[in-house]
C-alpha cells in the first residue's frame, strides 16, 4: 500500500514539474514574441463631409495573412478569415516570434476557392454571419450598401464575390512591412463607387464581371501606411 | 399455431419495421466507385442522423412552419415531388424547377440542376432561404430551434450539449441526406450476380448502353455533368441553367444529368417537369442528334419496339428497399411521440 502511495506521489511530483517547466516556456515565448499590429479603415470622410453619400453596410473578409522575409515564408496566420465591419473595424493583430524577420505581409480580400467549397465552416466563415449566398453556394467577399443623396434618395447594394473560372473575385495584396511597426491598412471604396455611381450601376448582387472589376478596383486602391514605431516604446 | 405467439410475432415485425436502426457507417454499395462526400468531415452518427430525419420532415425550416424539406421530396417517390412539374413552396407559391429525387447523394460534387450549390452540407440552405420555397433565413431557424425543447434534447444527445449552431444543424441534415442510398434494384442484383435479366430486359439494357449511357452513366446512372438534350426553353421560365452560374455562354441550357435510377416513381420529368409520363421522354428522345459535353455526337434512333424493351430495362432500375426503406420515412417516433411528451 505504501508502495502504491509513494509511487502515486512521485509521478505526481513529475507532473507538476512539468507543467512548471511547460508554463516556464510559454512565458518566455510570450515574452519574446512581437505584435505585428494593423488597424483598418475605409475613406469614406470626404463622402460624409458633403453628404452626398450614407454608407449603412461596409463589410469585408481578409483572409489568408502570410509574413514573408524576401521570397521565404516565415509566418503564416492560422485563422482563415477575418470579417471585418469597416464601420466599426478592429484592429487585427498577430503573435509573431521575436527572432523573426520579415519585411513583407500577403493578404486577400476574399475567401479562396478551396474555403468556398469546403462545405460548413465555422467562426467568421459561418453563413450565419450574412456573407455566404444561400441560392448559390460561395461566400460574399465584401458588400457595400448605403444611399445616393441626390434629387430622388437612391440606394445602392454591392455584394462581391464569386469563387470560380473568370468570376474568380478574390485579390491578392502585398505591401511591404517590418516587425516592431504597426500599420494601417486602409480601403479606399471611392474609385469603385464612382466608377458604379457614373454608370448608373446600384446593385451588384451575385458573381459575375462586373463583380471582377469592383475588386480589383478596390485592390487597387487599398494601402498600408505605417503609423507607430514601436521601438521607440 | 398459437394466437399470442402469433400476435408476438407480428408485433415484433412491427416494431423492427417501424423503429428501424439507422446505419450508423457509411457502406459503399459493391459495385459503386468511391463517393466524393468527405465523411471524415462528418462521421456518422445515429443521434445526428436522426436530428437530420426529424429536421427533414419538420415545417419547422419554413417562415410560416407550413412545409418541410419532405413537402416537396416524399420517400415513397424516391424524394421527387411526384406529379408536380415545379417545386411548392409556402404561401403557395410556385418555384421555377421541378424537385428532383434524392438518391446516392454522397457521390455528387454539386446540386441542383444548375449545380448552383457546391457542397451537400450546403444544400439544406438554398430552398430554406428562397423566397418561393422555405423563405426562412438561417438566424432565425437556429433561433426557433435553440427555444425548442424538443431538439434541444436532441442535439444535447449527439453532441454533449444543447447548442444548436450551424455547422451542427447542417451536418446533422447532412448526414440524414447521406443515408438516401438506392442501391438495391434488380439492376443491382443482376451486376452483382443474383440475379439475371429477363430478355427483355437484356435487349432493352443493350439498347440502353448504346443511345443513354453516355450521360446516365452506370451505376449512378447519371455522369453527374452539365449536359444539353434539346428541349427548347420554356418561354415563362426562361431557365438558360448552368450558364446562370457559370455566365458562360458554352453553358447554355445545360442542366445537370438527373439519375435513372427509381425512374418510373420520380415523374414528371426534366427540369422543369415538362414531360408527365416516361413515354412522352422517350418520345423526345427517339430520334435525336446530342452533342454531350466530352464533345462526343450520339445519335438516337428508336423504333416502338425498342422503346417498349428499354422501358423494360428502366423499370430494373426501381429499388424497393429505397423507395419504403422505414428509416427513411418520416420519423413518427420522434416527430409525434416525444416531441408531444416534451413540449
Amino acid at each position: 500500500m505504501c508502495f502504491f502511495y509513494n509511487n502515486i506521489r512521485m509521478y505526481f511530483k513529475k507532473l507538476i514539474l512539468l507543467f512548471l517547466c511547460c508554463a516556464a516556456l510559454y512565458n518566455k515565448a510570450d515574452a519574446q514574441s512581437q505584435k505585428a499590429t494593423f488597424f483598418l479603415q475605409t475613406d469614406f470622410d470626404q463622402l460624409y463631409l458633403n453628404d452626398s453619400v450614407k454608407i449603412s453596410k461596409c463589410a469585408i473578409y481578409l483572409t489568408n495573412f502570410k509574413f514573408y522575409n524576401q521570397a521565404q515564408l516565415v509566418f503564416e496566420d492560422t485563422i482563415k478569415a477575418h470579417l471585418v465591419d469597416l464601420l466599426d473595424p478592429n484592429p487585427i493583430q498577430f503573435n509573431i516570434a521575436a527572432n523573426l524577420v520579415y519585411n513583407r505581409v500577403t493578404f486577400n480580400i476574399g475567401v479562396d476557392s478551396n474555403t468556398n467549397v469546403a462545405g460548413i465552416l465555422t467562426g467568421d466563415l459561418d453563413p450565419r454571419k450574412g456573407m455566404y449566398w444561400a441560392w448559390q453556394s460561395g461566400y460574399i467577399n465584401f458588400k457595400l450598401e448605403g444611399i445616393l443623396n441626390t434629387k430622388v434618395q437612391q440606394p445602392f447594394q454591392y455584394h462581391v464575390g464569386g469563387y470560380a473560372g473568370k468570376l474568380k473575385a478574390i485579390q491578392t495584396n502585398s505591401f511591404e512591412v517590418y516587425p516592431n511597426n504597426k500599420y494601417t491598412l486602409s480601403f479606399n471604396f471611392m474609385p469603385m463607387l464612382q466608377h458604379c455611381l457614373a454608370q448608373k450601376q446600384f446593385e451588384i448582387m451575385s458573381p459575375q464581371l462586373k463583380a471582377v472589376q469592383l475588386a480589383k478596383l478596390l485592390s487597387e486602391n487599398t494601402t498600408c501606411t505605417k503609423v507607430q514605431n514601436l521601438s521607440n516604446e | 399455431m398459437n394466437k399470442g405467439l402469433v400476435f408476438f410475432i407480428l408485433l415484433s415485425v412491427f416494431s423492427i419495421a417501424f423503429i428501424a436502426p439507422l446505419e450508423s457507417e457509411f457502406i459503399k454499395p459493391k459495385n459503386f466507385p468511391k463517393p466524393k462526400y468527405n465523411f471524415q468531415k462528418n462521421s456518422f452518427d445515429s443521434n445526428k442522423i436522426n436530428i437530420g430525419r426529424a429536421l427533414f420532415y419538420d415545417p419547422i425550416l419554413s417562415k410560416d412552419s407550413t412545409i418541410s424539406c419532405a413537402s416537396c421530396h416524399s420517400n415513397y417517390t424516391a424524394f421527387a415531388h411526384v406529379d408536380h412539374a415545379l417545386s411548392h413552396g409556402i404561401a403557395d407559391r410556385i418555384g421555377f424547377r421541378n424537385a428532383p429525387g434524392l438518391m446516392n447523394l454522397a457521390w455528387h460534387e454539386n446540386f441542383m440542376w444548375d449545380g448552383a450549390i457546391n457542397n451537400l452540407e450546403m444544400q439544406a440552405l438554398a430552398p430554406l432561404t428562397n423566397h418561393l420555397e422555405m423563405d426562412e433565413n438561417l438566424n432565425h431557424v437556429l433561433a426557433k430551434l435553440n427555444r425548442s425543447v424538443f431538439y434541444k434534447s436532441l442535439f444535447k444527445q449527439a453532441y454533449g450539449d444543447d447548442i444548436i449552431s450551424t455547422d451542427r444543424f447542417l451536418k446533422s441534415i447532412t448526414q440524414f441526406l447521406l443515408q438516401m442510398v438506392s442501391a438495391s434494384a434488380k439492376y443491382d442484383s443482376v451486376k452483382n450476380g443474383n440475379t439475371i435479366f429477363t430478355s427483355q430486359e437484356k435487349k432493352g439494357y443493350h439498347i440502353f448502353k448504346k443511345n443513354c449511357s453516355a450521360c446516365h452513366t452506370e451505376p449512378l446512372f447519371t455522369n453527374l455533368k452539365f449536359e444539353r438534350n434539346n428541349l427548347p426553353v420554356d418561354p415563362n421560365l426562361k431557365d438558360m441553367g448552368r450558364m446562370r452560374i457559370t455566365q458562360n455562354a458554352q453553358d447554355s441550357i445545360r442542366f445537370k444529368v438527373p439519375t435513372l435510377r427509381n425512374i418510373a416513381f420520380t415523374f414528371p420529368y426534366m427540369h422543369d417537369g415538362r414531360f408527365s409520363k416516361l413515354q412522352d421522354v422517350l418520345h423526345h428522345y427517339e430520334n435525336i442528334d446530342l452533342l454531350t459535353s466530352n464533345n462526343k455526337r450520339i445519335k438516337i434512333r428508336l423504333n416502338k419496339a425498342e422503346k417498349v424493351d428499354l422501358m423494360a430495362f428502366l423499370l430494373t432500375l426501381t429499388d424497393e428497399n429505397f423507395l419504403f426503406n422505414p428509416a427513411l420515412a418520416f420519423p413518427k417516433e420522434l416527430l409525434l411521440l416525444n416531441r408531444r411528451k416534451n413540449e
